[in-house]
């Protein structure tokens, strides 16, 4: 259950020198930290050389809300002395709507985003960047992939030619 | 997006472990094909070996109930997950109807008539192969292919071959074991059966569930019916003739199921459908005790059962994908149409399909 030691902030420094101060608990979703500050309970400052301003803000952006809709559903179950499955339902929908307001961003920081949610370890994030990624790949054509991811194709044309004509049927026009 | 911002950040130059992740999401093969020709960094990140799991697509079909459909040149899928037709050419030269049987990962099964035995082909790979002859009787009319649960690894075969225009009459079933290449056949009665952890069962409707060691062909239990499938809940005529139902053994995460599938049967052009009613049971298996019985149950959890003409098999849900957990797919064999029974809202709809007729298949590399 709740400790009182989750209000104990903890600052986050980003590769580009800036400080995020969070509560202990927010910190805690990121599993890189969490181990972290239970190797050495007294950190209090944590610097995140991988990890740029923009990029960590958002993380942490993510790390809040979750904590709060957490929160929020506990506080909820305590109170009725069990969760309504509506109103549970309801909290989730709502997280998920979140959610995907929140992947509403350019494939670079969709990148970033993956990359932080895996060095730091925020398993849900990483879910759900790899799912908004998975998402934005299904039903393109390789071109259009490339296009949207902007990757240059670095396979030759007999290369190509070879691996399209093993399974020719999966590049053609559907109807 | 700058020119500097795209140095800056690589999708090729993303690590190859997170990439795999990115393909293991993906709700379709085609979509993995796809993504392996982009780059060389993502072809080598996202290989065959280990695709994403795969739901079924649906395979277009010519020719209506369980006598076999021929299988044409070029074949129609469609994917649900993806909403996309695809039209795969089959390799095969010879002439051969598809069996209406389990599913079994990757291949279509098809009945060979000059080698007089039964052949699987992969329409993604192009790879077949061939059981030795099995069932030899006069007329050689297998109509049932049942598999185990991971048949690519582990390619158990059961093979049944049943007179099916008499009902209950006696037939045979096989078991293919490829891996040790054995074959052990037996005769009894069947109408609907399923292999599962070296134990065949075997069910005619109203009768009990007969269950052997697939090996020993030894006989180890029978198991009564469900109260909704016993002889006293049928006994009325009139009833009997009026309804139709089938039932179906399901292997669903590691448990049997029997779906029973009751609906009014109407003559003419409306078919009330949406109106059928779906009993689910969970064997409680008691292999030391000989004492197992059927339990109802009322969901599926994250299970999605499908149902084809002869079985029905079941898959674990994903997130966003088209396919909703909990629920039943099935195509209704008199149009060979494909329909979704929400267990828990008790509703069912179509489920959209641009062929006229269609069976499931889970497509597989």
């Amino acid at each position: 259950m709740a400790r009182s030691s989750t209000e104990n902030m903890i600052t986050l420094m980003s590769s580009d020198g800036e400080e995020f101060m969070v509560t202990e608990k927010v910190a805690r979703e990121c599993t890189t930290i969490r181990n972290m500050l239970e190797d050495d309970c007294v950190i209090t400052n944590i610097p995140l050389p991988n990890v740029t301003s923009d990029i960590l803000s958002m993380v942490i952006e993510y790390c809040m809300e979750h904590v709060a809709a957490a929160e929020k559903a506990a506080a909820e179950t305590a109170e009725k002395g069990s969760s309504s499955a509506p109103a549970a339902a309801k909290a989730n929908k709502d997280l998920e709507e979140w959610d995907k307001a929140f992947m509403n961003v350019d494939v670079y920081t969709l990148c970033d985003l993956i990359l932080a949610a895996n060095y730091l370890n925020v398993s849900g994030l990483l879910d759900l960047t790899i799912q908004t990624a998975a998402n934005l790949i299904k039903g393109k054509s390789p071109e259009q992939i490339r296009k949207t991811f902007h990757i240059q194709n670095d396979l030759s044309l007999e290369e190509e030619e070879k691996i399209r004509s093993q399974t020719p049927w999966a590049f053609e026009k559907s109807e | 997006m700058s020119s500097e911002e795209e140095e800056k950040r690589d999708w090729s130059e993303l690590p190859a472990e997170l990439l795999h992740l990115i393909a293991q999401k993906l709700p379709d093969l085609v979509d993995l094909i796809r993504l392996r020709v982009v780059c060389t960094v993502w072809r080598s990140s996202a290989p065959l070996s280990d695709p994403p799991h795969q739901l079924p697509w649906l395979l277009e079909l010519f020719g209506r109930g369980p006598f076999s459909p021929l299988l044409r040149r070029k074949q129609r899928f469609y994917s649900l997950s993806s909403g996309e037709t695809l039209t795969i050419p089959l390799k095969h030269k010879k002439l051969c109807n598809f069996i209406h049987g389990g599913v079994y990962s990757g291949y279509l099964p098809f009945n060979d008539y000059l080698e007089r035995t039964i052949s699987f082909f992969n329409p993604l790979t192009w790879d077949s192969f061939s059981l030795p002859p099995l069932c030899r009787r006069r007329s050689f009319s297998p109509w049932m292919v049942w598999t185990g649960t991971d048949p690519i690894r582990n390619r158990t075969i059961v093979v049944v071959d049943r007179n099916m225009r008499i009902a209950n009459q006696v037939g045979k079933w096989a078991l293919y074991d490829p891996s040790s290449n054995t074959c052990v056949e037996n005769e009894g009665y069947f109408y609907q059966c399923c292999y599962w952890d070296g134990l065949f069962f075997s069910t005619c409707v109203h009768e009990p569930t007969q269950v052997f060691d697939a090996h020993s062909k030894e006989l180890l239990q029978e198991i009564p019916p469900p109260e909704i499938e016993s002889k006293e809940n049928w006994s009325d005529e009139d009833n009997i003739a009026r309804q139709l139902r089938k039932s179906y053994l399901v292997v669903s995460s590691g448990v049997i199921l029997r779906v029973i599938w009751r609906h009014e049967l109407v003559y003419g052009d409306k078919i009330p459908i949406e109106e059928s009613v779906f009993y689910i049971y969970r064997l409680d298996f008691k292999r030391a005790s000989g004492k197992s019985c059927w339990v109802r149950i009322g969901d599926i959890g994250d299970q999605i059962l499908f149902l084809g003409e002869m079985n029905g098999f079941s898959m674990t849900a994903r997130p966003n994908s088209r396919f909703r957990k909990g629920c039943i797919y099935f195509i209704y064999s008199k149009t060979n149409k494909p329909y979704m029974h929400d267990i828990l809202a008790g509703t069912v709809e179509r489920v959209p399909c641009p062929f006229e007729e269609c069976t499931w298949f889970l497509p597989g590399l």
